[in-house]
């Protein structure tokens, strides 16, 4: 069968590593969409696996030089100047208070901005993948599978309802001392 | 002629692929109930925290309640249990009431709304297994429960938690604790249920022992997570203390954690960094195994709920010098001179290594391992444990 694992946050790397190397024993091929993670530390893959790395973690929405400039650097820049002297107390106060009602703001739109980038990102890469692999077996390996999967998978089981879906890939024969 | 004997045990922690350690006592209980019994269902629900984001988290939801039910067939697990891994996804929440009723829902969409089918239910965690057992059981089923839980005083902390817990406690037919510190805790919080209230212990494997006891108590071995309430810095500083004194002692500490790191730095800055092993996570297979490689099982650690390692030390005939955690208190309770030594839980190092030292000079000649391993495997072998529980279902003789 054409097994597809999906781990978007590489939360259960062991897990991950453990149940793709079963399902190529047990005769399967297996595709692995995941993100590296640093350095891709951490996974101890079958080199058989079909590995699609998503790198999602290095896409960053940015933010406007102009932005970063007025908005941060000369503000708490000039505050931090002054705050060197007897205006301590009102200068760190001040700095705080900007934090809070600009800076602040700012780092959560840019976060969520930068988070729908790499969800964006992310749906597309499985979408093609899927596309490409035709899954007959689709393994939601992680918490963060089950959130990207309700953006496509209610359509996919639409079309293909014969599509087996799992949280793990469970042999049959064996027991959970294996495991 | 006997009814059928079928069980259901519900938890929220049972050994898997990512965490093969995690609830091998629950897998361990399985093991040591299954012998007369027909049939065991375990399901393992999982939580999986998922978006608070109301939009995102109806499409989350809508598609696991389409996916569970797909997902629900059995794995086959020890001693011929079928194991059922439900994943309960739950919007990220500290209200464990609000865990509580995820896992409870989300049991009974993999179940398509019918109840349980065994008549007994051994749930673990009163919280997430035993309201999720209760509230999915068929009518006139018997539902036990089983307390671990090292946060349950944070739970009872929350309002909402602690009413649900009430209400948990008047619907099981009992409840069992591991160790004296949730009994009393219980007992202090919900006085009106202590009728219910009672002592199980968790399987312990003896069937590996050392060919020959330990000769000197050189080789340390601590099996704990590298966190802070286990205060393995405390024991490496302790530990630098006694090889200052015998360069030939060894420590292995066996567990992960997050304090890997600064402990790792800790026994640079001790000096004892060649001493020291970190081997990391170790399979509960394994640990057997690894007790009966070292000489002296040390464990510092603040709270424990239950003397689990001290007990697996024993069995393998090693023994121990342990804080007086609370846990491993009431193991060593009357066979503590026997099976090693206590220290009181304090933050000056140099108790541990003092208390070391007494040990190794009245060993072996003032211990007697085989009576403590004798007087716990009485309480905790897979036998005792499995007639335990055999006792409290069916009214089995003694």
């Amino acid at each position: 069968m054409n097994l597809l694992f999906l781990a978007p946050q590489a939360a259960r790397k062991r897990a991950v590593a453990v149940e793709t190397r079963r399902a190529l024993d047990d005769g399967h091929r297996v595709v692995l969409i995941a993100e590296a993670g640093v350095n891709r530390e951490g996974w101890d893959l079958d080199p058989r696996v079909d590995v699609e790395w998503l790198q999602a973690n290095a896409i960053d929405a940015g933010e406007p030089r102009a932005t970063a400039i007025f908005a941060r650097r000369l503000p708490l820049g000039l505050l931090r100047r002054v705050g060197r002297g007897p205006l301590r107390g009102p200068a760190d106060k001040a700095a705080r208070r900007w934090k809070r009602k600009v800076t602040g703001p700012l780092d959560a739109n840019r976060r969520r901005a930068t988070e729908a980038m790499r969800e964006r990102h992310r749906l597309e890469r499985v979408h093609a993948r899927v596309q490409a692999v035709q899954p007959d077996w689709l393994v939601l390996c992680e918490s963060s599978a089950i959130e990207l999967a309700a953006e496509f998978v209610p359509e996919l089981l639409d079309a293909h309802p014969e599509t087996r879906t799992t949280f793990a890939y469970e042999p049959f024969p064996g027991g959970d001392r294996d495991r | 002629m006997n009814a059928r004997r079928h069980v259901a045990v519900v938890t929220p922690w049972y050994p898997d692929a990512q965490r093969p350690y995690r609830g091998s006592f629950v897998q361990a209980m399985i093991e040591a109930v299954a012998p007369g019994l027909d049939q065991i269902d375990v399901y393992h629900l999982d939580g999986w925290a998922v978006t608070r984001e109301p939009a995102k988290l109806e499409r989350v939801r809508e598609l696991q309640r389409r996916l569970l039910p797909r997902a629900l067939a059995p794995a086959p697990a020890v001693a011929g249990a079928r194991l059922y891994r439900l994943p309960a996804v739950i919007e990220r929440s500290r209200e464990h009431a609000v865990h509580a009723r995820r896992y409870a829902e989300w049991l009974g969409v993999a179940l398509g709304g019918k109840p349980i089918e065994a008549d007994l239910i051994h749930a673990h965690v009163p919280m997430y297994g035993g309201y999720a057992a209760l509230e999915n059981a068929r009518p006139g089923a018997r539902v036990y429960l089983t307390e671990h839980s090292s946060f349950l005083e944070d739970l009872l902390a929350q309002p909402d938690a602690r009413a649900l817990y009430d209400e948990i406690l008047d619907r099981c037919a009992g409840l069992f604790v591991v160790g004296e510190p949730l009994h009393r805790l219980i007992e202090e919080v919900f006085p009106h249920h202590v009728g219910k209230l009672a002592y199980i212990a968790n399987p312990i494997d003896f069937a590996v022992q050392r060919p020959e006891p330990p000769m000197a108590l050189r080789r340390w071995l601590s099996v704990a997570g590298l966190i802070e309430r286990k205060r393995i810095d405390y024991l490496l500083r302790a530990f630098a203390d006694c090889r200052a004194e015998d360069p030939g002692l060894t420590l292995t500490l066996a567990g992960e954690g997050e304090l890997r790191r600064k402990l790792l730095a800790l026994a640079g800055e001790l000096g004892v960094e060649d001493a020291v092993d970190f081997i990391g996570a170790v399979e509960p297979g394994d640990i057997p195994g690894l007790m009966a490689d070292h000489d002296l099982l040390v464990h510092t650690s603040r709270h424990e709920t239950f003397g689990v390692v001290v007990v697996e030390a024993l069995a393998a005939g090693t023994p121990v010098l342990v804080t007086r955690s609370g846990g491993s208190d009431q193991v060593l309770e009357d066979i503590d001179d026997d099976a090693g030594q206590l220290v009181d839980v304090v933050d000056d190092p140099s108790a541990f290594a003092d208390a070391y030292r007494s040990l190794r000079d009245r060993y072996p000649g003032k211990t007697d391992l085989p009576r403590a391993r004798d007087h716990l495997r009485a309480k905790y072998s897979y036998d005792a444990v499995g007639a335990h529980h055999h006792r409290i279902w069916f009214g089995d003789p003694s």
